[in-house]
């Protein structure tokens, strides 16, 4: 469950919890895996409580994992993008693209940026054929039907007009 | 269908073009007749015949220039456009609110920050207009190098984002392009064309005045009868000599050439492919192209799609207008001589193509014409290059007998005789008037001048124009005749991207491309000066010259800084630059600046980096078919690094949205340093410094 800033509060005992000391050790075996982690978040444009949150849910998940090299780094981004669909209450690429678009994350269009920018880039289709007549070309019928047509019927018009609105 | 009443404007405009037939043909034939008599006796026949057939025919051809030219400054003289019955400036009605127009702008490897500023200022100035309820975009994108298209599709957010334009900027890629340009707008008629009942077509470097979109709508509503309204765009914007003296020759010459041309056509105008609206249905039901039989250049599909489209709309009722009254409507020219002939090199393919078409059963007559005319503007190329060789035949030969085969430098014996002198004034007022006409023209209107930097300047601008036109004419003829040559010999030409920056021509390049020409000029002047001797030498001089100066003049003309330094100077200013219109001064480049800037390769960027990776992705569907093979892909692109892959294989990666998420996420959760490298991410030992860096700061 994601927690805005007015969720999280103090400590005024100044208390040490519990899991202080071993959510330390988790940052301080895994600097190089977080410190990519920060990098791919300081490219995304999260807010500190958003970020602070995420950078929680990835230390929660490496916390006693068993495992190093790519399959840590992979654990971490599939925690790191599970946070960000927990934003969106969907998927972790509608929360990217929230981001991208600077729009209010997981808020705008029932958390389905993704369709929704699919419909603004095309409109739905109404589909209409278009294929080309057939054009006779031939010389020698043109030079009959100026014989037939302009010479003995000065009066014919060769194109065919519309006829419009109103006219019979 | 079948109605077959005349329209008002169809007896005026057949009266007019009988008379510009007559104003045609009878004066050609006279200037035959009088040059009949000047080689009556002094060439053989077979000389002679050939000579006379070509002189007639370009004399016809130029003088057509003329009195459309001579009739478009009778008309503007006397302060009105022409307003025949039915012409649809006449006619204007309130747009219905349901009303929708399609704004369609194909694009294909454009340089995407200037198509974005074009449709940026063109959608603020209907903003502005308060028109924009009944317009829409679409950016029908054709490009094949998947780092453009990326470029397209980011910007194309981008632009949304700030015009706040989602579902008003449409954006859309062909994955096949076939039948280029018109295959791209049929492609939106068959997908989108019902739904929107007019469609306004541009190039990717139009800009276009938001009311002229508006008063353009609202001609369209008041005449159900018209199917396309023409707009003549003025070019703008272009910083290099050559643009510079075409944009002021355009600004000057072409208001009285366009309403000449007007008044000729009337509602059997041309459709030059964009700056125009159509109307959508008639459009889509009459306007696909047909395919013309055998093999390109002059069989297969049409490579110049505009005249025809507008052929077949009046072959099937429906009436096309060229309106040039109406203001706000822009283009830009080809910077250099380079781009200009590689686009005539398309146009006169097509055009070629287009007499193919002359026989067409139902097509009007204006439009057989238009056809003519097209492809006439290439032929009268080597004609006119036929025309001086037997000149130079008739010479030699003339001289040889005269003088019983002794050359003397100056022949006197030519002065004796009036009627070369008389038909050489009548073509020179044939092709120069129209210049003398325009200026007279401007200079009448009040404050008119000042738009083209004062009288002395627009003089001295129009004297250097000349000069520039008189040496490029026989370089074009060069060009325009490989050119027709090339098409009726078999050769072809493939669909290209334009030039549309201000890239000047080097000299190496000047020389590949003109060197022959150049060549070609001194050696006809050495072969022929000693043939011919001075004085017939002497009537050879602006051809040679003009041929022999092509290297310099392709070099000097291209650059920027001679442009700039004319317009410091004020030769060669257009009006556009002394009052910048609203919507082009938007197009500065200052305009786009919040328009994702992508460093390096846009394809690894896009993978990489989470947010482009979010609209791209967004965008494309899963394509399980291709799967397999994209899977392969990614393997690749993972091990031996984006560099390795071609443009088809990024193509494939790119239209499938799995892929592009197991990529991003594969190259995010990876350990080495090399791979890491390759797609632009740093390794973690740097990312902890940097990160430690901050910290301590």
């Amino acid at each position: 469950m994601f927690k805005d800033e007015s969720s999280y509060s103090v400590n005024p005992a100044g208390e040490l919890l519990a899991d202080w000391t071993a959510e330390a050790m988790v940052v301080a075996n895994n600097a190089p895996v977080l410190a990519r982690v920060e990098q791919y978040m300081a490219r995304l444009s999260l807010n500190d409580t958003q970020r602070l949150w995420i950078r929680g849910e990835v230390v929660a998940q490496l916390r006693g994992a068993d495992m190093e090299g790519e399959a840590l780094y992979a654990r971490a981004f599939a925690s790191l993008h599970m946070a960000l669909a927990t934003l969106t209450d969907g998927d972790e690429l509608d929360a990217r693209l929230d981001l991208s678009l600077k729009l209010p994350v997981g808020e705008t269009h029932d958390g389905k940026s993704c369709r929704w920018l699919q419909r603004q880039m095309a409109p739905a289709i109404a589909r209409s054929s278009m294929a080309s007549r057939p054009l006779n070309r031939s010389w020698g019928a043109a030079l009959l039907r100026l014989a037939t047509q302009s010479l003995l019927d000065r009066r014919a018009i060769t194109a065919n007009r519309r006829v419009l609105p109103g006219e019979a | 269908m079948g109605h077959s009443g005349a329209r008002p404007w169809e007896a005026i405009g057949r009266y007019r073009r009988y008379w510009l037939s007559a104003f045609i043909i009878l004066p050609a034939c006279s200037a035959g007749l009088m040059l009949a008599q000047v080689l009556a006796d002094r060439l053989p026949l077979w000389l002679e015949i050939p000579t006379l057939l070509i002189f007639a025919l370009l004399f016809a051809w130029i003088s057509a220039g003329f009195w459309t030219a001579l009739v478009g400054f009778a008309l503007l003289m006397r302060g009105r456009t022409d307003t025949a019955p039915g012409s649809p400036e006449l006619r204007l009605a309130e747009p219905r609110p349901q009303s929708r127009v399609a704004i369609v702008m194909p694009i294909y490897n454009e340089e995407v920050e200037r198509v974005a500023a074009g449709l940026q200022a063109t959608y603020k100035s209907l903003q502005q207009a308060g028109a924009l309820a009944h317009f829409e975009f679409f950016l029908l994108s054709d490009t094949r190098d998947p780092a453009i298209w990326l470029r397209e599709e980011l910007v194309w957010s981008a632009l949304c984002q700030s015009l706040d334009a989602f579902g008003r900027i449409h954006y859309r890629r062909r994955p096949i392009n076939n039948k280029a340009k018109s295959g791209n707008v049929a492609d939106f008629c068959r997908r989108w064309g019902k739904d929107y009942e007019y469609m306004v077509v541009l190039d990717a470097d139009s800009v276009m005045n938001g009311e002229t979109l508006y008063r353009m709508l609202e001609m369209m509503e008041g005449n159900p009868q018209v199917g396309i309204i023409q707009t003549q765009p003025v070019a703008v914007n272009r910083e290099t000599l050559y643009a510079r003296l075409q944009q002021f020759a355009q600004h000057l010459y072409g208001p009285i050439f366009s309403a000449g041309l007007r008044f000729w056509q009337l509602g059997d105008g041309h459709y030059i492919g964009h700056n125009a609206i159509l109307r959508t249905t008639p459009f889509t039901q009459y306007c696909a192209l047909p395919v013309l039989p055998g093999r390109a250049p002059l069989g297969g599909p049409l490579l110049s799609h505009d005249f025809v489209e507008a052929a077949l709309m009046a072959k099937n009722g429906w009436e096309v207008w060229f309106v040039p009254s109406l203001p706000g409507s822009y283009e830009e020219v080809p910077p250099t001589l380079i781009d200009d002939l590689k686009r005539d090199r398309r146009w006169a393919q097509g055009n070629l193509q287009h007499l193919r078409l002359l026989a067409g059963e139902g097509l009007r007559s204006a439009h057989r014409f238009l056809f003519i005319n097209g492809a006439m503007s290439f032929l009268a190329a080597p004609l006119w290059g036929i025309f001086l060789i037997l000149g130079a035949l008739g010479s030699l030969h003339w001289t040889n007998t005269a003088s019983g085969g002794s050359i003397t430098p100056f022949d006197r014996g030519w002065l004796a005789d009036p009627m070369p002198f008389w038909l050489f004034g009548v073509t020179a007022v044939l092709l120069l008037s129209p210049k003398f006409m325009a200026v007279l023209w401007v200079v009448r209107q009040r404050g008119q001048k000042d738009h083209f930097g004062g009288l002395f300047r627009l003089l001295a601008s129009m004297f250097f124009e000349s000069i520039f036109s008189i040496l490029m004419a026989p370089i074009r003829m060069a060009f325009h005749s490989q050119f027709v040559i090339q098409t009726l010999m078999g050769r072809g030409v493939h669909w290209g991207g334009q030039v549309r920056g201000d890239q000047e021509t080097s000299w190496a390049d000047a020389l590949r491309y003109f060197g022959w020409c150049s060549a070609l000029g001194l050696s006809l002047a050495a072969l022929l000066y000693p043939l011919l001797g001075a004085w017939h030498f002497a009537w050879l001089v602006p051809i040679l010259g003009g041929l022999t100066a092509a290297v310099p003049l392709a070099a000097w003309t291209s650059r920027p800084a001679l442009g700039r330094w004319a317009r410091r100077h004020r030769l060669f200013v257009i009006p556009e630059e002394v009052h910048v219109p609203q919507e082009l001064q938007a197009l500065s480049m200052d305009s786009v600046a919040y328009l994702p800037h992508i460093e390096g390769d846009p394809f690894i960027q896009v993978v990489v980096d989470p947010r482009f990776n979010a609209i791209h992705t967004a965008l494309q569907r899963n394509r399980t078919g291709a799967w397999p093979r994209a899977a392969n892909l990614c393997h690749k692109a993972l091990e031996q690094g984006p560099q390795e892959l071609n443009n088809r294989e990024r193509n494939i990666l790119l239209s499938d949205r799995n892929s592009m998420l197991a990529l991003h996420r594969a190259i995010w959760s990876t350990t080495d340093r090399a791979r890491l490298a390759a797609w632009g991410l740093q390794s973690d030992d740097q990312e902890l410094a940097d990160v430690q860096i901050i910290g301590g700061k």
